[in-house]
């Protein structure tokens, strides 16, 4: 699973160490245009409904947190 | 009240004073009191409005948690897997959105009323010729950040990310917390609820910290913004014929986004430190708008909580809406592989639309708002859209080998497009707009910087190199920042004899060099009417 979210947030922003950020949303490095392309990407890749009421910064600030969220959806 | 009178000062420092001698458990009590005192003093008419929407907004939270609680208890009992739970859910959202219409229809409906009213009872009168008479409307206090704050509340109840407060004067204080009440900052419950009912001993470092941002926030107010206040209103405020031209109206404009930003954010250090005192931390509402490579970036720094309500509960729900997503998915299916990119951002620069022209609706009405949110959304739409043509730009320059002074060169590009875009906030409207831009752009005269005619704008030179300096020090403190400097821990750090030093020669420039109006009182803050 992770590495399938790590290459869908590559794919979104390839200019960002995903595996060591640990303040994706808080540091600004993903702004809100990222997050909605890797939403969609999420919920085309994983058949899942990931909703607004999901995007909070502490479901999106690192890789293991985005990982828990699809887990928890999934 | 405002910040800036020598009223204000006494009621902060009794108000210290209380805080701190009275029993912990009191303390909360002590800033509603507080709260509402402050708030009558502008008048009983805006009392009877927060009150409404407190008491709108407990009611309508405590429903909404009547229901999660019911849905969890549903949820937990259910037998059937993920899908079931899913169904449950879905059921309840239905019931529960009522409330949250409810909600955003009372409330918002207040702030539109106070907005609009008038608006839409001239363009009645203007179009079936009526006569109906306008409305004598007094915009309560605060209105459209306490407004936003309590919405934010009820949505997060619905979204089932807070518990929702039972004691209704904890919510009242949570909405009429008197710091925020003048410009913001426009906090969420989950990070400001709890700080202020919960007890705070008094600490001598934070009493310091407090007190030297409120004195920060002084002198950028009544030092710098005032200051550059005076040259901006004659500059940009007489450009018909005869008026001034070309560099003289440019350099006003370029001068009040300064003047907006030693304000508004000079407005939120005194609230913050303020709150610092008393043992609660405010969010921040700037972080070194100027040091920026984008508008996209300016937004993150800019009116943070405000950029970040609209981002939460406008931006994002609008572009997960299955209408927008929808929307992508056709343009996909429409132009095929070849459109990918726009078939991503589509939905994403839609609702980015949307939320700059409500952002652009929120500072005033008229057509000039609807523009500059129009334009904002233009900025920040083509970034993502055309990133692929800029990375080859920068490619093409090799601009990895020289990052500063790219860095320097977008930031200098994205202060003069939010410099520029100034022109159309001091417009009165869109005629205005035209006839200002025309006497900027349709005349060169560079001269204007070293013939002295600036001089004449209202600032004698002592009081132009005063500006100067003031927007230097803004600045050189901004830069401190944005390189992880804390300037209060850095002062703090120092010798008695520096640290002293710099606290006489604050103390001294904002007695000598501040701008007293009539009443020895500030101006207005501009942030203040929305």
């Amino acid at each position: 699973m992770e590495e399938r979210v790590l290459a869908i947030l590559q794919g979104v922003r390839d200019d960002v160490d995903f595996e060591d950020e640990t303040a994706l949303i808080d540091d600004g490095i993903l702004d809100s245009f990222d997050i909605i392309s890797i939403v969609g990407d999420l919920n085309d890749e994983f058949d899942i409904e990931i909703t607004a009421d999901e995007l909070e910064p502490e479901n999106f600030n690192t890789l293991d947190a985005i990982v828990e969220l699809v887990e928890s959806l999934s | 009240m405002s910040l800036f009178t020598f009223d204000f000062i006494a009621f902060a420092g009794l108000l210290v004073l209380a805080y701190f001698v009275l029993p912990k458990r009191c303390q909360w009590v002590v800033l509603l009191i507080a709260s509402f005192v402050f708030y009558a003093y502008g008048g009983v008419q805006g009392v009877i409005f927060i009150l409404v929407t407190i008491v709108t907004q407990w009611l309508l939270a405590l429903l909404l948690q009547r229901e999660n609680d019911a849905m969890a208890k549903e949820a937990a009992e259910a037998t059937g897997g993920a899908a079931e739970k899913r169904e449950i859910r879905k059921r309840y959202a239905k019931k529960k959105r009522l409330f949250v219409w409810l909600s955003v229809l009372i409330n918002l409906g207040i702030l539109i009323f106070h907005k609009y009213a008038n608006v839409f009872v001239e363009f009645w009168n203007d179009t079936f010729g009526a006569g109906l008479g306008g409305f004598d409307l007094i915009v309560p206090l605060g209105l459209s950040y306490y407004t936003f704050k309590s919405i934010g509340y009820v949505i997060d109840v619905y979204r089932g990310r807070v518990p929702a407060e039972r004691n209704p004067l904890k919510l009242a204080l949570f909405v009429s917390y008197f710091p925020a009440l003048v410009q913001g900052p426009i906090d969420r419950y989950e990070h400001l609820a709890h700080q202020l009912v919960e007890p705070h001993r008094f600490d001598f470092i934070r009493f310091q910290y407090g007190v030297q941002r409120m004195f920060w926030g002084y002198i950028k107010k009544m030092v710098i913004a005032d200051r550059i206040g005076i040259f901006v209103a004659e500059a940009t405020g007489n450009y018909v014929e005869g008026g001034y031209v070309g560099f003289t109206v440019i350099l006003g404009v370029a001068l009040y986004a300064f003047e907006l930003y030693a304000d508004f954010s000079g407005g939120i250090d005194v609230v913050c430190g303020l709150s610092e005192i008393f043992g609660i931390s405010l969010t921040e509402n700037f972080r070194q708008p100027f040091f920026v490579a984008s508008i996209a970036e300016y937004w993150q720094r800019w009116h943070i909580s405000l950029g970040a309500w609209m981002r939460t509960y406008v931006f994002y729900p609008l572009s997960l809406s299955s209408a927008f997503t929808k929307l992508g998915r056709k343009v996909r299916k429409v132009f095929g592989d070849r459109a990918k990119r726009l078939a991503k951002v589509i939905a994403p620069a839609l609702a980015s639309f949307i939320t700059f022209v409500l952002i652009g609706m929120w500072h005033g009405v008229g057509w000039k708002y609807v523009w500059w949110g129009l334009i904002m959304a233009i900025f920040v739409s083509c970034a993502t859209l055309f990133e692929g043509l800029y990375a080859k730009g920068r490619a093409l320059i090799h601009a990895e080998k020289w990052p500063v002074g790219v860095r320097i060169i977008q930031v200098v590009r994205t202060f003069v497009i939010i410099a520029m875009l100034r022109f159309i906030t001091i417009a009165e409207d869109m005629d205005d707009l035209t006839a200002m831009l025309t006497a900027a752009f349709s005349t060169w005269n560079p001269e204007v910087f070293v013939d002295g005619s600036l001089l004449e704008l209202g600032l004698s030179y002592p009081n132009f190199i005063v500006m100067i300096v003031g927007i230097a020090v803004l600045l050189f403190v901004d830069l401190l920042q944005e390189r992880g400097i804390d300037w209060r821990v850095a002062i703090h750090n120092l010798n008695i004899v520096p640290r002293w030093a710099i606290y006489y020669l604050a103390i001294l420039s904002l007695i000598i060099f501040g701008i007293y109006g009539s009443g020895y009182e500030a101006a207005n803050f501009a942030y203040a009417v929305y």
